[in-house]
């Protein structure tokens, strides 16, 4: 299966005037599809609006961006460029908004144009087997709530979503302790400017609408597709990297509109934490474990350009920690682009094209889509957690970035008479953090888990023994209610550092306090809620992580086990710069036989000493046994 | 197809990593680097937000709820010696930057230009953001200006070419097109015919790659082959072409210009 872009700009040479290859051969969509069609490849298509693929102004029709109609506006009034944030040769363009009718007016005409060209090629006749709703729709990466956008029409969704999310005017006066007449009175906040929680409700409502303003924009644009008569493949979105605020991949997947949601990954030898992070948060979140975009080539300006061995490690380390799905993301090198395994004359480079070559066998041997990874629990990140942070920080402006400014001076302090830290909770990586603390002893126990957040569908829940839930003072009661039941149905429920006793506008609210309400354990319906400060938690893993069936007794080393029908492979990944040796432990008497990395067998009885390499990961056949 | 006025194309990886760091725009921009300990003071327009120091965080012991001169609580903060550099910074002018830097589409600039214009624009108004030591105003002593000044000298239209070398290793092999001023094309010797591609620290080498260009560039207007070291200490040391033709005396670096193309970017 192939995927590829179909750039609005390209085409639409003009307004309404359209290039299909009478001009320029090279544009012909339907003769390529017709062509996947001759040599038996399935296609994915992208046709945008937006597509990126560091493309001039990204895909976007000049006369489009250029029109006032369409233009995103910053918390000052100005206009929104995308160069605000992040390097997108080779000139500055204005952001179009997501919320403007012109914009969408535009895109239709696009779409009108080339939904029939796709229609016709539609599977299971035709090559067409699904289609992307826009690309990585978060504000062109200047993702801050008070970054944008505060155009016209974008303050006219957020009152409707206002109007929406309250219902009437008196609603919302209650909440916000003001004297509103009408929705439309209302402005949004341009800067943090909390003093007290009782302007929390404002704020967090400012980051929930840029939250459903990507919903309600990829939606839309998913029922434009579908409307033009490409209804019948799946539509699917893909997140450039946000796990939180203002993505909510829960939510969005959950939208009719599409089918499910992936999340792009770029990932350096030394990011190994982060792929292992995202390839969990996907199993956990979403339907299909899906990375649209698997950087093999980079863009031109990425700073980092991945050696072969990179491109080895971070793609078996994707595999091992639960990905199903991957678009080896430019493959084939195109202008702009670099690193690829094929150049953009069709030739392999010889350093890098070999690793495919390998996979590609090697995935035909053991496929691992159909493997199943080996967890039962649930890391849950809590959304609300998220919102607050989002919404008491500042300095949302463009080219702040490129001072080098440190993180904390984008942070607002504001007392609120909160017990625990939301930020210091907000960021497992932290050292400090009561969920980083439970996946790092999880992991030394060489215990495999999943991450998902509290948006995400309650009916996953059930498919893990145990949650670990983070949990500070506030939390949504809707939420706590899908966990409490959870609870009810035999689930083990952990939570901490706090136990919520406030809702997130800080208003009281005691769903699971009412269960327990000082840290211990209590029996709810057939299951379990336990509620573990940060001291207790390696005692209480002791008892109630799972024994995992292989262990590496030199922590560093990160092992999952996959199986399907009665086989069984072992994963080990070394994320650090130096050689390994480690002895991994089991019960009884097991034969790994190497299928990646140095071939050959090693038989233990309880136990057998491997050697990870730097940066690699290795694969084992595991049997029962000796010399299977 | 993707854009008729400007191309990357063919890009060897290992010359892309080895210049991957100076693609970084806000090392330009900036005063100071990452790794030095400093300490930074937000205020809105004199009244004090926040206070990071870059090793221990959030610094509320220094006792400091007002800016009324920033130059001088920087100097003095900085005299102190805790820190190697302090940057003092009114919020209201990052906003005004940033909305400046936003008022029209920008369109007649090329993305640098828009960058060189927003380091005018943080560095320009007095008081807006200090630094103590301040900005030097030159990154290893290269400046847009005198870049910008090299380039408009050059004949027009005309391709460049830096070839560098670890030992018989090739690092770095960057050939751009340039005319009216602006890069055109950038690539990598990985287009270079066999001979040319298989460059080496010498003479003969130099000849090669400068026939190449003739061959199938826009003409030739500057060719240095150089050693990894000499790359290195021309980047930073202060007399460049002084560097350049010392290493050249020595057989560290070959090159060639056009009749008339100063050396000194």
């Amino acid at each position: 299966m192939i995927e590829t872009y179909i750039p609005w700009s390209v085409h639409e040479t003009a307004p309404g005037v359209y290039d299909w290859g009478q001009i320029d051969d090279r544009k012909d969509i339907d003769a390529f599809m017709t062509l996947c069609e001759e040599r038996g490849l399935w296609l994915m298509v992208r046709p945008g609006p937006l597509i990126n693929a560091e493309m001039t102004d990204f895909g976007y029709p000049a006369w489009v961006l250029l029109d006032p109609a369409v233009q995103a506006k910053s918390a000052a009034g100005s206009l929104h460029l995308d160069a605000a944030w992040g390097l997108h040769p080779p000139r500055p363009f204005p952001v179009p908004s997501y919320a403007s009718e012109t914009f969408y007016e535009a895109a239709g005409g696009w779409f009108d144009a080339i939904c029939p060209v796709i229609a016709r090629h539609l599977a299971p006749d035709g090559c067409v087997v699904a289609v992307q709703s826009d690309n990585e729709t978060t504000y062109l990466f200047h993702d801050k709530p008070y970054a944008t956008d505060y155009s016209d029409a974008s303050l006219d969704l957020y009152r409707r979503f206002l109007a929406y999310q309250y219902g009437a005017i008196e609603a919302l006066n209650a909440a916000y302790g003001t004297s509103f007449r009408a929705f439309d009175e209302i402005d949004p906040p341009r800067d943090c400017e909390i003093a007290s929680a009782v302007d929390l409700p404002w704020h967090l409502d400012w980051v929930a609408y840029k939250e459903f303003q990507i919903r309600w924009s990829v939606s839309r644009i998913a029922r434009m597709l579908k409307d033009r008569g490409l209804g019948s493949v799946p539509i699917f979105h893909d997140v450039a990297y946000q796990e939180t605020t203002p993505h909510d991949v829960g939510r969005l997947e959950a939208a009719p509109e599409i089918d499910w949601v992936g999340m792009n990954c770029y990932c350096n030898k030394e990011q190994y934490r982060t792929v292992a992070t995202r390839a969990r948060f996907l199993t956990g979140t979403t339907r299909l474990p899906f990375v649209p975009e698997f950087g093999c080539g980079l863009w031109s300006h990425h700073q980092r350009t991945f050696t072969p061995e990179e491109h080895e490690f971070v793609t078996l380390s994707a595999y091992m920690n639960g990905l199903k799905a991957i678009n080896f993301y430019m493959l084939v090198e195109r202008e702009r682009w670099q690193g690829s395994p094929i150049t953009r004359h069709g030739d392999f480079r010889p350093t890098y094209a070999p690793f495919y070559e390998r996979l590609g066998l090697f995935l035909k041997k053991y496929p691992l889509w159909e493997f199943e990874r080996q967890r039962d629990a649930l890391l849950l990140l809590n959304y609300d957690i998220g919102r607050h942070v989002a919404a008491l920080s500042t300095l949302h402006v463009a080219h702040a970035d490129l001072l080098g400014l440190p993180d904390e001076l984008f942070d607002v302090e504001i007392d609120l008479g909160l017990r625990w830290d939301p930020r210091a909770e907000s960021d497992p990586n932290q050292p400090g953090s009561w969920l980083g603390q439970i996946g790092r002893e999880l992991l030394s126990r060489s215990v495999d888990f999943d991450i998902a957040d509290t948006h995400t569908d309650p009916a996953r829940f059930g498919l893990y023994r145990v949650i670990y839930l983070q949990s500070v003072d506030f939390m949504d009661p809707a939420d706590q209610t899908s966990l409490l039941r959870y609870v009810e149905q035999n689930g083990t429920l952990v939570v901490g550092p706090g136990m919520p006793t406030l809702d997130p506008l800080l208003k009281p609210c005691r769903v699971l306090a009412q269960a327990l309400d000082a840290p211990g354990r209590a029996r709810v319906g057939e299951g379990e809620l336990i509620w573990v400060e940060p001291s207790a938690i390696p005692a209480l893993l002791d008892e109630l992580a799972a024994p995992a069936a292989f262990r590496a007794e030199n922590q560093t080393v990160q092992l999952s086990v996959h199986t399907r029908g009665g086989q069984t492979l072992l994963f080990a990944a070394n994320p650090t710069a130096i050689t390994i040796t480690t002895n991994l432990t089991f019960a009884g008497c097991r034969t790994l036989t190497g299928i990646w990395g140095p071939p050959g067998r090693v038989q233990g009885n309880g136990e057998v000493a491997v050697s990870v390499p730097a940066y690699t990961v290795r694969i084992w056949d595991v049997h029962e046994g000796a010399g299977a | 197809m993707i854009d008729p006025h400007w191309q990357l194309v063919d890009l060897d990886p290992r010359t892309w990593r080895n210049i991957g760091r100076f693609i970084n725009p806000g090392q330009y921009i900036r005063a100071g680097n990452p790794d030095e300990h400093a300490l930074y003071v937000l205020h809105d327009d004199g009244r004090v937000l926040n206070a990071v120091d870059t090793k221990t965080g959030p610094r509320r012991d220094l006792g400091i709820e007002r800016v009324t001169d920033p130059t001088g609580l920087a100097e003095r903060l900085h005299a102190g010696g805790e820190w190697e550099r302090v940057h003092v910074i009114d919020r209201r002018h990052l906003a005004a930057v940033s909305a400046n830097a936003q008022a029209t589409p920008r369109r007649e600039l090329t993305l640098d230009a828009h960058y060189r214009k927003v380091y005018d624009m943080f560095w320009d108004r007095d008081e807006g953001y200090v630094a103590s030591p301040p900005h030097p105003g030159h990154w290893n002593h290269w400046t847009y200006a005198g870049i910008k000044g090299w380039v408009d000298a050059l004949p027009q239209p005309a391709s460049l070419a830096l070839g560098v070398f670890d030992g018989s290793e090739l690092t770095i092999g960057l050939i751009a097109e340039i005319s009216d001023s602006l890069i055109r094309r950038l690539t990598t010797f990985e287009v270079l015919p066999q001979d040319a591609r298989g460059a080496t620290l010498s003479a003969e080498s130099l000849e090669r790659v400068w026939d190449a260009l003739e061959a199938g560039f826009f003409p030739p207007a500057a060719v240095m082959l150089c050693s990894a070291t000499v790359f290195e200490a021309w980047i930073e040391c202060p007399d460049k072409a002084g560097y350049i033709r010392a290493a050249a005396a020595t057989g560290r670096a070959y090159l060639r210009l056009a009749d008339g193309v100063a050396p000194r970017p």
